[in-house]
């Protein structure tokens, strides 16, 4: 890809992320205004950022995760997230999960209904077994007179705030199975997840399925969902990225402005130490991601490189952003100063869509194959 | 496991010696722990124990969402008529046991003065963070009174608000010395020396003017009392004067209330002073002896905080627990998959650790800067190390206000800030053994 090309995406990026975002965030509250959420994801709809299923939308070909990211990797989404998780990294993950559910429409019936993607579930934890087929604990789908019948639960689903249906994952005869179940299907509850850490720009549901019926034209053509969760690492690791390259950069220019003991705290070993830890946390995850973002394989490699690349950016970026934090001291407590929101934000970052130790031993897993 | 191996079956192979020297029994940490203290302290936790339970735990998450909608007045109240607000001396000017004295003043063992505040802020703060310190930095604003060593200021002020709260006022204390400009600066030698001090006073007939701002004043809105640190009008730090001063006087106001990250339950204001007059009785030892009272209040402070962490800490531990007993994967509940009892365990050791480390800390003597800036470093960060790990087990759940840990979290995380920054803290362990182990 022409470095001018991505270049392109990422100032409209910044852009974006300054004159919309930023300022949403910037309200006083927790998290900002989120009343302002769905006008600033129409807004990024309409100049291309965010990729909804319809051809005719500007985000279809390279909005995050469009259709352009199946031929030509990654990299346009990956930078796109990265610049909007350095204004709001909720913002950022709408964007994400949004664009995600919208790629799992590709080769389908276009459905430009903004949708999410239903796979993971309390009762199971992802393993290459899991990968291949699904467990016994799995939500169950089967064929009744023509209707495909959903069975079982997936939780803390991941979507922006307008979703109005799921791609949900579930158990077939012959393995897994990707089902379109729209927002309003009858036997389908949708409950809040409820107040959480951070990125509260997010909508989280749990999904309970009770004899959900859907017409079998909903069934998606098959695909196994490691397309979808090296997209969903990456991208994750790009939001952690983002959101870390601008908590150090907050903090740097607070401690090159702040007096203690009569200098600039920048001046002082311990925020030297602090600052300079940060730094090259976030520069070896940008390393790293910008590696993973020139690569586009849908094998067992780059899945596990995805999983060790969201595992070890999402931990080095959430220490990145603690530290930052301690370098404004009391004030870096306080909302005020939104170096609060980014550990918050970065705390989820780091344990969502796959907990450390299960992507650690998902990654051993790899090093099994690779001896055998 | 076969259960013929187990230790409490194997054990059995043992003669009845052999059983003796081999615990097998079936006891918590926290039980065992609790064993190895004099008869009173073990009662004293117990109580502390109950009361958390009682009162803090069950409204932790509300006060959290919702800080200014829970009664923390009330809360105190309860406390107080406990005789957990008043335990800094015996009676008649407090509800401490008087062998805490004992210890302190002659060096016969029976417990150190510390060890009730510990045990209590341990207990606190598992159940809640947030009202825990609430509780807490009452004994916080109260210590200058003690520490200043005014046999009168004693007398006189300790018995007054001693007997407010065992009639069931809220007559809370809050501790102030940080302001807007110095933060880190008031808490350090190095830095206080070129401080910019906003908070002024002034000698007038009869007493002294007060002039300024402290901000992040933990109780500053609930207190009615205030042990303030001025410095006189053209002089630094040096000059620094301890002040019992009440919140009705006149030209003294509450300013904005901060909002936090954690521990939002316990309020943290900017208190205003414009021309408060200050009568000399309300001077808290000698004018200039402050900045002394202030350093050795944070000997005695420090290990508490660290006591605040290692509570958290247990409480997002015991939250992490009853998830994994509670929770199911595949046909078992998750507590028996082993890469989750691994990271149970680290928490567990950790927990132990911390413990281990504070209770050492308060058995010396009198407490001393090294020793509090140890206990207060090392439980701040390995309690966010534990909570972060109880997220991290707990995965997508660990981000739900409902499971806990995510609060425990962000409550750990003032621990490594408040009573002094972890980096500050580290050098004052170096300033206080320069001369022993860091002999030039």
């Amino acid at each position: 890809m022409e470095p001018a090309f991505l270049q392109n995406f990422i100032e409209t990026a910044r852009k974006f992320a300054k004159r919309e975002v930023a300022s949403m965030v910037g309200i006083e509250g927790r998290d900002g205004n989120l009343a302002k959420l769905p006008e600033i994801l129409k807004s990024a709809a309409e100049i291309g950022l965010l990729a909804i299923a319809d051809p005719e939308s500007p985000g279809y070909e390279y909005g995050v995760w469009g259709r352009g990211s199946l031929s030509e990797g990654p990299a346009v989404s990956l930078a796109i997230l990265e610049e909007i998780a350095k204004a709001c990294a909720g913002v950022a993950s709408c964007l994400h999960f949004a664009g995600l559910g919208a790629l799992e429409l590709a080769g389908a019936d276009e459905k430009s209904r903004a949708v999410a993607v239903a796979l993971f579930e309390d009762s199971w934890r992802l393993d290459n077994k899991a990968l291949q087929s699904p467990p016994d604990s799995a939500l169950q789908v089967s064929s009744q007179s023509g209707r495909l019948i959903l069975s079982g639960a997936k939780s803390l689903v991941m979507s922006a705030p307008d979703c109005q249906g799921y791609v949900v994952y579930g158990a077939g005869q012959a393995g897994w199975l990707r089902v379109f179940v729209p927002a309003d299907t009858p036997g389908l509850d949708i409950g809040d997840a409820g107040w959480r850490t951070g990125l509260a720009a997010l909508k989280v549901s749990n999904l309970d399925f009770d004899n959900a019926a859907v017409d079998a034209e909903h069934a998606l053509p098959n695909r196994d969902c490691s397309g979808f969760l090296r997209r969903l690492w990456l991208g994750l690791s790009a939001i952690a990225a983002g959101n870390a390259r601008a908590a150090l950069a907050e903090a740097s220019a607070y401690a090159a402005e702040r007096y203690q003991g009569g200098t600039k705290i920048i001046n002082h070993p311990a925020i030297k130490i602090l600052l300079g830890d940060a730094s090259s946390r976030v520069q070896a995850s940008q390393a790293l991601l910008q590696a993973l973002a020139s690569v586009d394989r849908d094998d067992a490699g780059s899945l596990r490189r995805a999983a060790a690349a969201k595992l070890r950016i999402s931990l080095d970026c959430c220490q990145a952003v603690t530290d930052s934090l301690q370098a404004l001291g009391g004030y870096g407590y306080m909302e005020d100063y939104r170096l609060e929101k980014r550990l918050r934000d970065a705390l989820c970052l780091k344990i969502m869509a796959g907990r450390p130790d299960d992507l650690r031993m998902f990654c051993a897993e790899g090093l099994g194959e690779a001896l055998t | 496991m076969s259960d013929k191996l187990s230790p409490a079956k194997a054990s059995q192979t043992l003669a009845f010696l052999g059983r003796k020297f081999y615990d097998t029994e079936l006891k918590t940490l926290w039980e065992r722990d609790t064993e190895t203290l004099p008869w009173l302290l073990r009662r004293k936790r117990r109580k502390y124990r109950a009361f958390a339970e009682r009162e803090l735990a069950p409204f932790a998450l509300q006060a959290d969402q919702d800080p200014h909608a829970f009664d923390v007045k009330a809360l105190f109240v309860k406390s107080g008529l406990a005789g957990f607000q008043t335990e800094m001396l015996p009676p008649p000017l407090g509800t401490a046991s008087v062998s805490a004295y004992q210890y302190s003043l002659t060096g016969r063992p029976a417990y150190a003065l510390l060890m009730p505040q510990a045990l209590k802020a341990e207990e606190f703060c598992a159940a809640c963070g947030g009202l825990g310190l609430m509780l807490l930095a009452h004994e916080l604003g109260m210590a200058p009174l003690i520490i200043s060593g005014s046999l009168t200021a004693i007398l006189k002020w300790m018995w007054k608000i001693y007997r407010e709260i065992n009639s069931g006022e809220p007559a809370i204390a809050a501790f102030a010395i940080t302001e807007p400009g110095a933060g880190s600066d008031v808490e350090d030698t190095a830095g206080a020396a070129r401080a910019s001090i906003n908070c002024r006073a002034k000698r007038v007939p009869g007493g002294w003017r007060l002039s300024g701002r402290k901000c992040f004043i933990s109780d500053g809105a609930v207190a009615k009392w205030v042990t303030l640190f001025a410095a006189e009008e053209g002089k630094g730090v040096e000059s620094w004067t301890c002040y019992l001063l009440d919140k009705s006087m006149p030209g003294f106001s509450v300013g904005r209330s901060e909002r936090k990250m954690g521990q939002r339950a316990a309020d943290a204001s900017e208190l205003i002073l414009e021309d408060v007059f200050a009568p000399e009785e309300r001077v808290l030892g000698d004018p200039g002896a402050g900045w002394a009272i202030n350093r050795n209040v944070l000997n005695y402070s420090r290990p508490i905080v660290g006591a605040i962490a290692l509570g958290i800490g247990r409480g997002a531990f015991e939250s992490a627990n009853a998830f994994c007993r509670s929770a199911r994967l595949g046909n078992k509940p998750l507590l028996e998959y082993q890469d989750v009892q691994l990271a149970l365990a680290d928490m567990m050791m950790k927990i132990s650790a911390m413990r281990g480390t504070i209770w050492q800390a308060v058995r010396h003597q009198y407490s001393f800067q090294a020793a509090g800036s140890m206990a207060k470093v090392f439980c701040a960060d390995t309690s966010w190390e534990v909570c972060n790990a109880a997220m991290e087990l707990l995965g997508n759940h660990g981000f739900l206000h409902s499971n806990r840990v995510e609060k425990a979290a962000r409550d750990a995380r003032l621990a490594q800030i408040y009573e002094g920054t972890n980096q500050i803290n580290r050098l004052a362990m170096f300033e206080g053994q320069l001369g022993s182990e860091f002999q030039p």
